[in-house]
């Protein structure tokens, strides 16, 4: 196993192609709950968990049940039924094991199925051809980028709140503009090593 | 009622996947086509000595290459066709290179690459000076005349024929399809032509009409198309001087301001695959002074 | 609302992407240039035009708990449509694309439009729906697409509008770019509702 390879890969998903910042995958939630760092925290938890685990079952779906009978058209739809299924399934482990866990994900776990982030992930691991391990490594480093980019930003908002801002600049333009600056700063990490 | 639930969501997804799979049989030998088509026009692009001619594949341990020959006949060699990939700025850019038998470039054409747009994508980029202005004055019928395009009609097969004939005559080389009169005749000819494995010999007898369709297309694409400043420079250089320089050179290969990763990337992946090359023919011919 | 104010709502008034501001991956991702812009605007009008039909269609069979995962099989099997059709007859534009046609899945205007509109109302206005919320989003992408190639390149479907003496603004068509770009023209839009409104 080339350690290497895959510390690449994971310096390549949390900062150089950030998925919010440079991919662009995930915006909805990256606006929508970057706006206290508390919520923040708990929503970037929760996605690199359903991250990780949809890497690691959409690896198994496209190579054991697509490929072996060609039917690899149907993809999509069978990335986003297991996803979906999946982030069902975690809210009821969760809700039944652990209370205290899921008062703080709970809410969060039904926005992921929209977060075009995990079947984004699940894509790329495709596209790429990763192997099961690459795969792991790529959806939880993933995760982390999402959270880091989702923590940077809620910590800048809560400072914007109290900015002097044009009226019609507050709330969603402002935020674009912010993550634009954020995403200058994240350009210079690009060429630290190839994909 | 969970048995109900569960029976309309196994409907509808059923009903989709069969929908699917009849859109999936109908679109795949299109998408495979295409395929064909991009990988035809790389090498005859690399290689345009043979742009009407055939190309031979060859394996060897550690490098495939085709050899390009003018006519479908496999005679009259004229050079090689490789692939290179490097490492560029942010993706692995991949290159087919053709080669004479002295070693010298004889063209290449970029199969594969993410980089920087309006950066690194400049590899690929033609030096258009077209305004918007000008195509304005050309819709409206006062500028300068474009280049008249072949009109390719309807697909039926005679038309096929007629139009593959057309593109050929505009090529100038292939001879053997301008003699063309049946459609038996095109399937012997054409997939030799246009190196298509013995599979798509098959495919040709069953559905004429799709492998004129790529025969056509190919052509088309290849008359279409311009050399990217970046590219252009490699042409005629050998080996020795590959290599990438800031400014202004005839000597070596400038760089592309601001993606000089991009551009060392091109360049050495291309170094290299042509030395892999020389070691796998056992050595180029010296070239006559 | 007349079937006229269905088609036309999603241009300016509930514009997906400046009003609502839903779907905007695809926004941000593949406005680099017009033709691309385009290119996934008209992709997303057809899933969008499809799925609403469907759903419109089948609204009344389907049990109101499992309308999400069917709503969901609906769109992927329209994405998979687009997906094949391009890779076989715009082989480039696909390229360009990429990883963005699957991901139409997850674009929340046609979640939304589903659920908010066509689950409730008739195929004919569930049509006329998609149709005008899908060519609004082509509008918001053609226009998010404009200004970052004419900036960032000088150029407009790669035909020269700046001048050849134009030295590009590179940031515009990088991902930066594309958040400020985004970012001051939703500005632009809020500031007319603001004047509209006075």
């Amino acid at each position: 196993m080339d350690v290497g390879r895959l510390f690449a890969i994971a310096i390549g998903a949390i900062l150089i192609n950030n998925f919010v910042l440079k991919r662009f995958l995930g915006l909805c939630p990256f606006l929508g709950v970057s706006k206290q760092l508390d919520s923040a925290l708990g929503m970037g938890f929760a996605v690199i968990f359903v991250m990780t685990m949809a890497s690691i079952v959409t690896f198994g779906i496209y190579h054991y049940v697509l490929v072996p009978y060609h039917i690899e058209y149907l993809r999509t739809i069978a990335f986003i039924l297991v996803i979906a299924t999946l982030v069902q399934f975690v809210e009821m482990v969760i809700e039944k094991t652990s209370p205290g866990l899921y008062r703080s994900l709970g809410i969060y776990l039904p926005l992921i199925t929209t977060n075009c982030a995990v079947l984004g992930v699940a894509v790329l691991n495709i596209d790429k051809t990763y192997s099961f391990v690459e795969t792991l490594v790529h959806g939880f480093s993933a995760g982390i980028g999402f959270t880091v980019a989702l923590l940077l930003m809620a910590g800048i908002r809560e400072r914007l709140e109290l900015a002097d801002i044009p009226e019609s600049l507050r709330g969603v333009p402002i935020a674009f503009i912010v993550a634009g600056l954020m995403s200058i700063a994240f350009l210079g990490f690009a060429g630290l090593a190839a994909e | 009622m969970m048995a109900k639930l569960v029976g309309v969501l196994a409907a509808i997804t059923f009903v989709a996947a069969l929908g699917l799979g009849f859109v999936y049989q109908k679109t795949t030998p299109k998408i495979e086509a295409q395929k064909r088509i991009t990988d035809e026009v790389a090498m005859r692009t690399a290689l345009p000595q043979a742009a009407c001619g055939v190309f031979v594949k060859h394996e060897t341990d550690s490098l495939t290459y085709y050899e390009g020959y003018r006519y479908p006949d496999t005679t009259g060699f004229v050079g090689y066709v490789v692939r290179a990939s490097g490492r560029g700025y942010s993706s692995t850019i991949e290159t087919m290179v053709g080669v004479d038998p002295s070693g010298r470039i004889t063209g290449l054409k970029i199969t594969h690459e993410q980089e920087t747009p309006g950066l690194g994508t400049r590899i690929e980029e033609v030096r258009s000076t077209k305004t918007l202005l000008d195509a304005l004055k050309e819709l409206v019928g006062k500028g300068n005349p474009p280049v008249v395009a072949v009109t390719i009609g309807d697909s039926t097969e005679s038309k096929c024929i007629e139009v593959i004939i057309k593109e050929a005559s505009a090529c100038a080389c292939l001879d053997s399809l301008i003699a063309l009169e049946d459609t038996s005749k095109v399937c012997n000819i054409v997939p030799r032509a246009f190196s298509l494995a013995t599979k798509d010999s098959a495919l040709c007898l069953s559905n004429p009409a799709l492998t004129f369709e790529v025969a056509k297309k190919v052509m088309q694409k290849l008359r279409e198309q311009q050399t990217p400043w970046f590219l252009e420079q490699f042409i005629g250089k050998s080996k020795a001087n590959l290599l990438v320089v800031a400014g202004k050179t005839d000597r070596y290969i400038q760089a592309i301001t601001g993606a000089t990763m991009s551009s060392t990337a091109v360049t050495s992946s291309v170094r290299e695959a042509i030395t892999k090359l020389e070691r796998a023919v056992g050595g180029f011919k010296e070239e006559k002074p | 609302m007349s079937a006229a104010g269905e088609f036309t709502k999603g241009f300016i008034k509930q514009n997906p992407v400046f009003r609502i501001v839903l779907g905007l991956c695809p926004t941000l991702a593949v406005t680099t240039s017009l033709k691309n812009g385009i290119g996934m605007g008209l992709a997303a009008t057809f899933v969008l035009v499809g799925s609403n039909v469907i759903v419109s269609l089948i609204r009344k069979a389907v049990p109101s708990r499992i309308r999400i995962p069917c709503y969901i099989v609906v769109i992927a099997s329209f994405v998979t449509v687009v997906d094949l059709v391009m890779a076989a007859y715009t082989p480039q534009l696909h390229k360009n694309l990429g990883i963005f046609i699957p991901l139409i899945v997850v674009n929340c205007i046609i979640l939304g439009r589903a659920e908010a509109f066509a689950s409730k109302n008739s195929v004919g206005m569930s049509f006329l729906d998609g149709l005008g919320m899908g060519l609004g989003f082509t509008f918001a992408l053609a226009i998010t697409a404009s200004v970052r190639e004419i900036i960032g390149t000088g150029k407009i479907w790669d035909l020269v509008v700046l001048g050849t003496k134009y030295n590009p603004v590179l940031l515009a068509v990088l991902s930066p770019g594309a958040f400020i770009t985004l970012g001051l023209l939703i500005g632009l839009f809020n500031l007319f509702e603001v004047r509209k409104e006075k």
